[in-house]
């Protein structure tokens, strides 16, 4: 089925329902139920915890409460730049993510192959480092970038970073792997004999872009759009750095404020949070409205489908060049910033003095830290772990919010987004509450850094995977029923290969960021169980930043090589072409 | 087809009120009507909802005993009693928000020293502060002895979660750092820092840093409430200045310069060059940076200097009472820790090693007192007006 029919959604459950006898069907919805349940019990729980802390906190979430957190001075100003920025920064990451996953998947432009990996390196370098790298390029006095550009004349070009453009431009390339992974997924399932059709009629690359590719992915690219608006209004790292010095203060500022006071003020926190989640929830709406008709997206059908390259044409040089730009300026020089960094004692301009005092010695002391082998252990167990249990758990819940006819899929499909608004900090107190009161013995294991990892990142695999179901017909599953196989079986067999340029990508995601997750996990870590993030927080905190570069660029390293197998196993169990 | 029997909203409103009934609290504060409870048979006392202290809680606490047992005693006679008890406890737990490459240094001298074995948890201060008020009011004993700033310490002791502060070596500690559950085993001096290569005349005095030779290379980070507390009251008890001329000494000298966001950063930055001075850098991470040849400087100081005080306490009911009251004189006596902060860079509370860990010129610092109860009871207050202060920069 293709763009513009407008075959109704399938009846559900198609192969899920009428087949069995009554204790498999029993089995099969008792099955659905712990999906649901368990999807609710990670999700609630922090927000019961949320909303219970703020209503307690002795005056009740009323509207003078509501009023209160934020009647503080320069409020107006702060909500404006925080949409200002999360606006210009989503759409900043939207247009290089989609961009580059475009030119990566469905054309024939030369150097695209070190795309995959590279361009995920900004998604890597912890949050605090990049932002650091980009401060010592593009600072209007000692920015390296800036000073060159100036040398060669080129001074109209320099940006300062202690600027709203300098945040914006920060934090959207720092974004910009999330939508470049969404969308990459997207675009890899996207059917090139549409495309084809378009060219043999005349069209011109531009417009087939615009009337054919993009139409066609719209649900990834709000999708995309969405998270990161979101992102953007709860990032903290580049207002911290670079928003604060320039008089731009923005929402998590009063967050992070809420809960670094005495007494800790719950009830502010809780209301930003709520705030934050309303504003996801009435986005998850326009977005699931846009995308009502799913089967308009559907490109992978019962149809021959090959997805092959698209001949860019004369626009294939120009493309390649501004990518090769790009991977040299977003991708090299932070990275390169990094490694000059991590040969130093403490930053210094490059110069002699500079390089006489290079040595690999943050690289040994890296290996001095004896709990580095345990944290790198933990938090390949954990991150690995949690990035294949939600993927898989997400496909089932994606299945049910987009191809089921469920009551309530709606809601359960904005359920699975709320944790995108939970403070780090409110949902690492929130566990530790639950589970010192709940007989389930977990506090100080693996297991509730594993819940922190599921339900932190639950949002985003879900997005992953709602967005590459999507695109899936109901038609083979018909076909695959019509052949007698059982729900398990077609949903073993057809979907999730079908679905495993999304699910890959989401798991790559899933094990980058939670490789970094830090506010949760260094409440409840315990002696044995550290992980790799609590490893890069000690290091900050004792000030030994050009150790902590050196931890990036071998973790940049490590993490590359796990997102090319990962990659190469994705190939291989997906569409190929 | 329509769906049988299954409503995705009635599963998630089960699981909604399983989630709300199935915290089996030991505690609830609501909206007016406060409710207290003791944990762990220790005493402390906790509300569930934020951390407002609750007015009743008993103050007996289990480790009292064995405290009443060691008064009197001598440090290497309550060293040898303890230890004798010590052994047949489990390995001590120790939360502290001394760094990863400290930490792991005093638990092998303790190891070596003691032949018992040691469990860490770092964070930072107020993760600790939180984790063990969580912990706390779920009548979980996390912790035997913990290390974190005097802030949080009195947070903590008026929770009722510590036992009474009972080494004999208390005695060398400076006055500033005795306080009736906990004592201070370090301190943090928070100084004006610059560049030399940036700033040839550093300042004069405080309000100097409002001058206009430091306008656009001065650099105020922006989580020092503490600092700005005891300057500020400084400035208004001996200076004789009313609260608004004091505030504004601080905006004059924020107006000059940029706000930043942690020490770390901002040295960083005026190692850099983006920045020249900071009013409130730590004097121990300048040390740092010096051996390694870095350009800053700290001395001569001719500012207010505030001590950030570093404070271990025990438990009020430890796991492992006789480690704990052995770790607490650990870390206190002048032989153990002490000494090995001042080989560190670190400044000990002692008051005979505290002149070791300077050069010249740093060992005759005294720095102001401040009153840590006070500000931490008017702490939204404090918060408020250097909110201010950090605002006043940008506008």
């Amino acid at each position: 089925m293709a763009l513009g029919s407008t075959e109704p959604r399938r009846n559900f459950p198609a192969a899920f329902g009428r087949r069995g006898s009554l204790g498999t069907r029993l089995l099969k919805y008792l099955g659905l139920a712990i999906v649901i349940g368990l999807t609710a019990y990670l999700v609630l729980v922090p927000l019961v915890f949320l909303v219970w802390r703020g209503i307690n906190s002795g005056e009740g979430i009323t509207l003078a409460n509501i009023g209160q957190a934020y009647a503080v001075t320069g409020t107006g100003q702060m909500v404006w730049n925080s949409i200002t920025f999360s606006v210009a920064t989503a759409i900043v990451a939207t247009t290089i993510g989609s961009a580059l996953a475009f030119v990566s998947v469905r054309t024939n432009a030369p150097f695209k192959g070190i795309l995959y990996a590279s361009s995920l390196v900004p998604l890597i370098i912890p949050g605090i480092l990049y932002t650091i790298s980009w401060i010592f390029l593009l600072s209007d006095k000692i920015g390296l970038m800036n000073i060159a550009l100036r040398q060669v004349g080129l001074g109209f070009l320099t940006v300062n970073v202690f600027s709203l453009p300098g945040m914006v431009i920060v934090e959207g390339l720092h974004l910009s792997p999330i939508v470049f992974l969404l969308m990459y997924a997207a675009f890899k399932a996207t059917d090139p004999a549409l495309e084809e059709s378009a060219m043999m009629s005349g069209a011109s690359v531009p417009q087939v872009v615009r009337r054919v590719t993009l139409p066609l992915v719209r649900p990834a690219l709000l999708a995309s759009l969405l998270v990161m608006l979101v992102r953007g209004l709860e990032s903290f790292e580049t207002p911290a750095l670079l928003g604060i010095p320039a008089g731009k203060w923005v929402f998590t500022s009063q967050i992070y404020k809420a809960l670094s006071t005495y007494p800790l003020r719950y009830d502010n926190a809780a209301i930003y949070s709520l705030t934050l989640i309303a504003i996801t929830v009435v986005g998850l709406y326009f977005v699931s409205r846009a995308n009502r008709q799913t089967s308009r997206f559907e490109t992978i059908t019962g149809k021959g489908f090959r997805p092959r390259p698209l001949d860019l044409g004369p626009w294939k040089w120009p493309v390649s060049i501004a990518f090769v730009i790009y991977f040299l300026v977003v991708v090299i020089a932070p990275l390169a910033m990094l490694a000059y960094m991590s040969f130093l004692p403490f930053f210094m301009q490059p110069g002699k003095a500079a390089f006489a005092a290079f040595s690999l010695e943050n690289y040994g002391a890296m290996f001095d830290i004896p709990t580095v082998g345990r944290a790198i252990k933990n938090s390949l167990i954990l991150s690995v772990g949690s990035a294949t249990f939600l993927m898989l758990f997400m496909a089932i819940v994606a299945w049910i919010t987009v191809k089921s006819k469920l009551r309530g899929r709606n809601l359960l499909d904005s359920v699975t987004t709320y944790p995108l608004a939970y403070p780090g900090l409110v949902l690492g107190v929130s566990l530790i509450f639950v589970y010192l009161r709940m007989p389930l013995p977990i506090y100080g294991t693996l297991w509730i850094l594993f819940i922190v990892y599921v339900t932190k990142y639950m949002p985003y695999a879900m997005r992953y995977a709602a967005n590459s179901i999507t695109q899936i017909a109901g038609e083979l599953e018909e076909s695959a029923h019509m052949s007698g196989a059982s729900w398990r079986s077609t949903f073993r067999r057809i979907i999730i290969p079908l679905m495993a340029p999304g699910l890959i990508a989401g798991w790559v995601y899933v094990v980058v960021v939670s490789v970094r997750e830090l506010s949760a996990s260094i409440l409840l870590y315990r002696q044995g169980t550290e992980v790799f993030s609590v490893l890069i927080w000690e290091l900050w905190e004792a000030g030994q930043t050009t150790q902590l570069a050196a931890v990036g660029v071998t973790l940049v390293l490590g993490l590359t090589v796990l997102v090319g197998i990962a990659y190469k196993v994705g190939a291989n169990i997906g569409i190929r072409e | 087809m329509r769906p049988r029997g299954t409503s995705i909203a009635m599963v998630l409103v089960t699981a909604l009120v399983l989630t709300a009934c199935g915290g089996n609290a030991d505690t609830t504060t609501t909206a007016g009507e406060a409710t207290t409870t003791t944990v762990g048979g220790g005493g402390a006392t906790t509300t569930m909802a934020g951390e407002t202290p609750t007015t009743e809680y008993d103050t007996t606490c289990a480790v009292q005993d064995l405290i009443d047992q060691t008064a009197g005693m001598t440090g290497p006679e309550r060293e040898a009693f303890l230890l004798d008890i010590a052994k047949d406890e489990e390995p001590i737990n120790l939360y502290t928000e001394l760094n990863a490459r400290d930490t792991d240094a005093i638990a092998s001298l303790w190891e070596d020293t003691y032949d018992l074995n040691i469990n860490v948890y770092r964070a930072g201060s107020e993760d600790v502060r939180l984790r063990v008020l969580e912990e706390a009011s779920a009548g979980f004993r996390g912790f035997d002895l913990i290390e974190i700033e005097a802030l949080d310490m009195t947070i903590l002791e008026e929770q009722g979660i510590l036992a009474p502060a009972s080494s004999p070596y208390r005695d060398g500690i400076i006055e500033a750092g005795l306080f009736p559950t906990f004592t201070a085993d370090r301190v943090t001096y928070i100084v004006p820092v610059w560049n030399p290569t940036i700033v040839s005349d550093p300042p004069h005095d405080f309000a100097d840093l409002a001058d206009p030779r430091f306008n656009g290379i001065l650099a105020l980070e922006d989580s020092d409430v503490y600092w700005f507390a005891v300057i500020e009251q400084y400035l208004e008890n001996e200076m004789g200045m009313s609260q608004d001329e004091a505030v504004q000494v601080f905006k004059d000298i924020a107006a000059n310069g940029s706000i930043t966001s942690g020490h770390t950063t901002t040295l960083e930055l005026l190692i850099a060059g983006q920045y020249g001075i900071t009013p409130n850098g730590y004097s121990h991470r300048v040390e740092e940076f010096k051996k390694e040849n870095a350009p800053l400087e700290w001395l001569p100081v001719n500012a207010p200097v505030v001590a950030e005080i570093t404070a271990v306490g025990v438990a009020c009911n430890p796991r492992n009472p006789a480690s704990a009251l052995l770790m607490e004189d650990f870390f206190l006596s002048p032989d153990y820790v002490q000494p090995f902060l001042v080989s560190v860079n670190r400044t000990p509370s002692n008051s005979a090693l505290q002149a070791e860990a300077f050069g010249p010129g740093g060992d005759n610092i005294v720095p102001i007192k401040g009153d840590v109860g006070a500000i931490v009871g008017d702490f939204e207050k404090w918060t408020n007006l250097w909110d201010e202060v950090v605002r006043s920069a940008s506008s």
